[in-house]
């Protein structure tokens, strides 16, 4: 009995340690890790407080609202319409204009945040809102799906910060994706600059990146019709999630960085 | 009053000393376990290469980062097994250029249970005793032994017929 056993454990053996032989290591791996985490290091969004400025052209009970509203939608991640808090940061901008909101560069600390193009000095509008629409997945495993932008999406966390469970749609390690985003009302008027995207989801720490344009092109936001479209990557960070269950209703930021000119 | 307040830092130079050490003693080993599990190369390097990242955000509560390295591999590893199951994704194919007889093991434990099929590897291939095992994968020892038992108990029926 124990020969037999022996024989089979050997055979085992031999033959996981054939198949190891297979892995290939790359040599560059230091330099991906190294990399890994510099990024999560510029861009994990661990504890991050926007606060809006507040509105010259409207009482200032009326932008502490805001604030409050604003507040409550990254606290408790209310899914609802898209929420577009413009605030615009010009003199003659009509009352029923939807609110812009200028996200001063002033770090907490007194320091001016890098939020600079250049020379040219630049100011953030924060747009929040939700996912709408569809947008295709693809995994690391291999395969592609697509998942509908405003889904619930469940499943269990491990002590790692992995999802595992009954998750059968995105939120796996390294999905990547795209998704349109309506905006409720256009941004015309805003003037040109870059775009650029921060997705801040809530209740579950993700590390997401993403770039994303206006209707299609970058540039001159004058010309947006109300469509975002961003390409994401995501990947579950953090692991402190005690094997709890979650949802995201994918709640995020996107941040307009534009020249203060284009204001 | 407006701005930005985020809580994250620069790694100190002496935590990238620990981790490059780390990586230079651990690395090609955890990559070679998590291929034996996962069977895809790009994937088991991915889950490694995550793991240290994982190590590195929590090295200053980690009183032994080498042993967390593991749990963190193996338990990845584990999680991309339950997504392909659950899924139902492509299994991956066995690693070209096996032998008969190795492939032939691949496709068995391909079919065991996860926690069967990394008792086995874990037992078998990183030569650990079942009380290791049941630290690295958080189990009491007997529930590994029994996975050990059941796992080898399919693997000699399958190999054998």
């Amino acid at each position: 009995m124990n020969r037999e056993r022996n024989r089979i454990a050997d055979r085992i053996e031999r033959d996981l340690n054939q198949i190891a032989d297979r892995a290939t290591p790359s040599s560059t791996a230091w330099e991906a890790i190294r990399h890994r985490i510099d990024e999560q290091d510029t861009t994990n969004p661990t504890m991050e407080v926007i606060m809006l400025s507040p509105d010259r052209n409207v009482p200032r009970n009326r932008s502490r609202t805001w604030m409050l509203a604003a507040a409550s939608v990254a606290a408790v991640a209310l899914v609802g319409g898209l929420i577009v808090a413009v605030n615009r940061n010009s003199d003659d901008a009509p009352a029923d204009q939807p609110a812009v909101s200028v996200v001063d560069t002033t770090a907490a600390d007194g320091t001016t945040a890098p939020t600079t193009t250049g020379t040219i000095a630049v100011q953030t509008v924060t747009l929040t809102g939700q996912f709408t629409g569809d947008y295709s997945v693809s995994y690391v495993d291999g395969g592609n799906g697509s998942v509908k932008g405003t889904e619930t999406w469940t499943g269990q966390i491990d002590g790692t910060g992995d999802v595992t469970g009954n998750i059968k749609n995105s939120t796996k390690l390294g999905a990547t994706g795209a998704a349109i985003h309506e905006l409720a009302a256009d941004i015309d008027g805003i003037g040109s600059g870059t775009l650029t995207v921060r997705i801040a989801w809530t209740r579950v720490d993700l590390d997401v990146t993403g770039e994303g344009t206006i209707s299609g092109g970058t540039g001159d936001f004058a010309d947006a019709t109300g469509t975002v479209e961003i390409q994401y990557l995501a990947a579950l960070i953090g692991s402190d999630y005690g094997g709890n269950s979650f949802t995201s209703d994918g709640t995020f930021t996107i941040e307009l960085t534009l020249p203060a000119d284009g204001l | 009053m407006m701005g930005k307040v985020s809580t994250t830092t620069e790694p100190a130079a002496e935590h990238l000393e620990v981790l490059e050490q780390l990586f230079a003693a651990e690395y090609t080993g955890m990559v070679r376990l998590a291929y034996t599990l996962v069977g895809s190369n790009a994937e088991a390097e991915d889950l490694v290469q995550d793991s240290f990242v994982e190590v590195s955000r929590r090295l200053d509560e980690i009183r032994k980062p080498g042993a967390y390295l593991r749990s963190a591999v193996v338990s990845r590893c584990r999680s991309a097994l339950r997504r392909r199951r659950v899924i139902a994704l492509h299994p991956p194919e066995p690693p070209a250029g096996l032998s008969s007889g190795a492939g032939e093991l691949w496709d068995v434990l391909s079919d065991l249970p996860e926690d069967q099929r990394i008792a086995v590897v874990l037992r078998y291939y990183g030569g650990y005793k079942a009380s290791e095992i049941a630290q690295i994968v958080d189990m009491p020892a007997a529930t590994v032994r029994s996975h050990l038992r059941r796992g080898l108990t399919r693997l000699r029926k399958e190999l054998d017929s």
